[in-house]
């Protein structure tokens, strides 16, 4: 009808790689998949009941949702992932969960929220070092001071 | 009434109980009145955090939950309930100064609260935001105190298979007001029940799920879940669409509304208390439709229905009330069934279970302190808002233009130490990783995280009274359907599933019609 405005032309199709709800679909399957694994020893009844019943459950859902994603007309494009800042978050929080235990919050706080500044483009390391020094000392402060939380603070330097 | 008297008075007792503290700094011996300090300190804390850019209540408690580890239960709950009320506050302050909603409850105070801040009257919004509240906080407060009791010995009439039953239609209620796919929203509570089978088996000890890995014997940690999931990957979202923040340059006007702003107000705050009241009782997330109802009934029965989107007080005053009185009576669900209408209760469950506090009917009569002191904090957490959060509007007219880039390491410090600090196993460290990690995926496929959380919750629970029912019905699954409550109460889940889904199908249908 309003072929002019493209209205009624029929949108472009997207890959199934990239529909969101296929994705979705697929991602809630595998994840049942691991489930139903995970459980495939337990004792029958009881404790492998809510497991098995519940993963089950997800695949179907999964395959709804997939089924959707490839029967809609107008499939959504999976959104742009912003690899830099998955990337720089997860490595911050992974080289604390790395450093806390041997090398104590003196380092790993200020190697995450150095790594974890990263994560913003527009962040220059000439400024994001001095305000990561103030972050670990006032956590530091925060926690060991005035919580007295037992977390290592420099094993190596002061000995807890 | 008598009773009920009695039982705030027990209450007030708890939250004004005095301890004796050495203080960590200079170890004095200092007399302190311990839960309304923690009861402050959660105001301010919320109140600090919900204002800050990108945080909304949600995150907010999520990202504070390690804090009240350490605490005991009665102090730990009241402080959670302190943070929860200055988080919503902060959600009011950042809509009316900076046009953002922090929840979908503030989405309203938008409209007129940020076009009476652009007139020079924020002040005078934010103050009637804080007096409306706390009207609404009083009101609900004693309701709560009313009937919670009432309900709770409903609560006793339910058997293990009613129990079951009454959750999955919690569970279902809370999803089919959720925006989005419905398929996608439930499979979304379905991960979460899967989610929280994973540990030792609560009757046989078996390791489930585990994959031999020993540090989630016990279970996945509800805050690695929270924190990851809404806090973290939140904050991943955030950083990839830097919010575009209109703040109200300039003056805030006077703190004090006119009189002829007062007089204006009283109608819309009654209504919007009751409206907001009823409306939080619905199981599932009744809360978000207060605001709107009020804002709608106070525009009809204006005299002059034009003002409203233009800084009409009204528009404030009502849906904040509403907002306030529907956040507080959403407790009711969550203290007396044990069922969280929201995500932000089912934070509160998650935390009380970990104090091994279960809501629901033993928790009345087993730990009445702890009960009614919630409640009384209930009340003296609204009455902190209005005394501390008022005067320091300009501190948080500050911290609203503090900028992201500064803001989320700091937020990822947080994290980390928090969670480190739950359990002192850099394990949970790795997890709250991985469930970032998860969490952004999810958001980046179009899932809801909310559904998750409650499933992650209630799970247990429901596998427990799964369990029992077929216990004592000797495995058979038909006892769900010939206990009449739960038969009942299972009906009504397929009725209000089937009505969600129709206008799905009747959309379809005109879609081929068309063709």
């Amino acid at each position: 009808m309003n072929d002019a405005f493209g209205a009624d032309t029929e949108p472009a199709r997207v890959a199934p790689w990239l529909n969101k709800d296929v994705l979705a679909g697929v991602l809630l399957i595998v994840v049942a998949a691991v489930g139903l694994f995970g459980a495939r020893d337990l004792g029958g009844g009881g404790s492998a009941l809510m497991p098995r019943a519940t993963a089950m459950l997800l695949a179907a859902f999964g395959a709804v949702v997939l089924v959707q994603g490839f029967r809609t007309r107008s499939a959504e494009r999976v959104e742009t992932v912003s690899w830099r800042a998955l990337t720089f978050i997860l490595a911050a929080i992974l080289v604390f969960a790395v450093s806390i235990r041997p090398v104590g919050l003196a380092f790993a706080g200020f190697a995450a929220v150095t790594i974890a500044s990263l994560a913003d483009p527009s962040v220059r390391l000439r400024l994001a070092i001095p305000y990561a020094i103030a972050l670990t000392v006032a956590s530091v402060l925060l926690f060991r001071v005035v919580l007295r939380q037992p977390i290592p603070l420099a094993p190596m330097l002061v000995g807890y | 009434m008598l009773d009920l008297v009695e039982k705030l008075t027990l209450g007030f007792r708890t939250c004004l109980e005095i301890v004796w503290l050495t203080d960590p700094v200079f170890g004095l011996t200092i007399p302190l009145p311990v839960n309304i300090a923690l009861c402050f300190f959660g105001c301010l804390i919320g109140t600090l955090i919900g204002v800050l850019p990108g945080l909304g209540p949600i995150a907010t408690i999520a990202i504070l939950l390690p804090v009240t580890y350490s605490l005991p239960p009665v102090g730990a709950l009241i402080m959670l309930a302190g943070i929860y009320y200055g988080a919503q506050y902060g959600g009011s302050t950042t809509a009316i100064l900076a046009s953002i909603p922090g929840e979908a409850t503030s989405v309203v105070t938008v409209l007129d609260g940020h076009q009476m801040a652009r007139h020079g009257r924020a002040g005078a919004a934010l103050a009637i935001a804080a007096i409306g509240s706390f009207v609404a906080g009083t009101f609900a407060t004693l309701l709560i105190a009313a009937i919670g009791q009432p309900l709770t010995r409903l609560a006793l009439l339910f058997g293990p298979a009613d129990y079951f039953s009454l959750m999955v239609l919690g569970l279902l209620f809370a999803v089919v007001l959720a925006r989005g796919s419905l398929s996608k929203a439930i499979a979304m509570i379905v991960l979460g029940v899967l989610l929280s089978t994973v540990g030792n088996d609560i009757e046989t000890g078996e390791e489930r799920l585990t994959f031999g890995w020993s540090d989630i014997a016990d279970g996945i940690d509800f805050a690695v879940v929270a924190m990851g999931v809404f806090g973290l990957a939140e904050l991943l979202r955030n950083l990839e669409s830097p919010e575009t923040r209109e703040t109200v340059e300039g003056r805030l006007g006077p703190l004090m509304p006119t009189a002829d702003e007062m007089r204006r107000s009283v109608g819309p705050i009654a209504r919007g208390t009751l409206l907001g009241s009823l409306l939080g009782l619905l199981p599932g997330n009744g809360a978000v439709l207060g605001p709107f109802a009020s804002y709608t009934l106070e525009k009809k029965i204006a005299h002059d229905p034009d003002r409203f989107g233009k800084g009409a007080i009204e528009g404030v005053a009502g849906p904040e009330a509403a907002n306030n009185a529907g956040a507080q009576t959403a407790f009711i669900p969550l203290l007396a069934l044990g069922i969280p209408p929201n995500a932000v209760m089912a934070l509160m469950l998650g935390a009380m279970t970990l104090k091994n506090v279960i809501p629901g009917p033993d928790v009345i009569t087993k730990q009445p302190a702890l009960f009614w002191g919630m409640i009384a904090s209930m009340w003296i957490g609204n009455l902190m808002l209005l005394v501390i959060n008022l005067p320091l509007i300009g501190l948080w007219v500050r911290l609203l233009k503090v900028p992201y880039r500064l803001l989320f390491p700091a937020i990822v410090l947080l994290c980390c130490i928090g969670i480190y600090s739950v359990g002192n196993n850099p394990m949970d460290v790795y997890l709250t990783a991985g469930f970032t990690l998860l969490g952004y995926a999810l958001l980046k496929l179009g899932f809801e995280p909310a559904p998750l959380l409650l499933g992650f919750v209630l799970g247990r629970l429901m596998e427990e009274k799964l369990r029992q029912a077929l216990a004592i019905s000797r495995g058979s699954m038909a006892t769900f359907v010939h206990e009449p409550l739960s038969a009942g109460l299972l009906a009504l889940a397929v009725v209000l599933l089937v009505v969600s889904i129709l206008p799905a199908i009747r959309r379809g249908r005109d879609r081929a019609f068309v063709e």
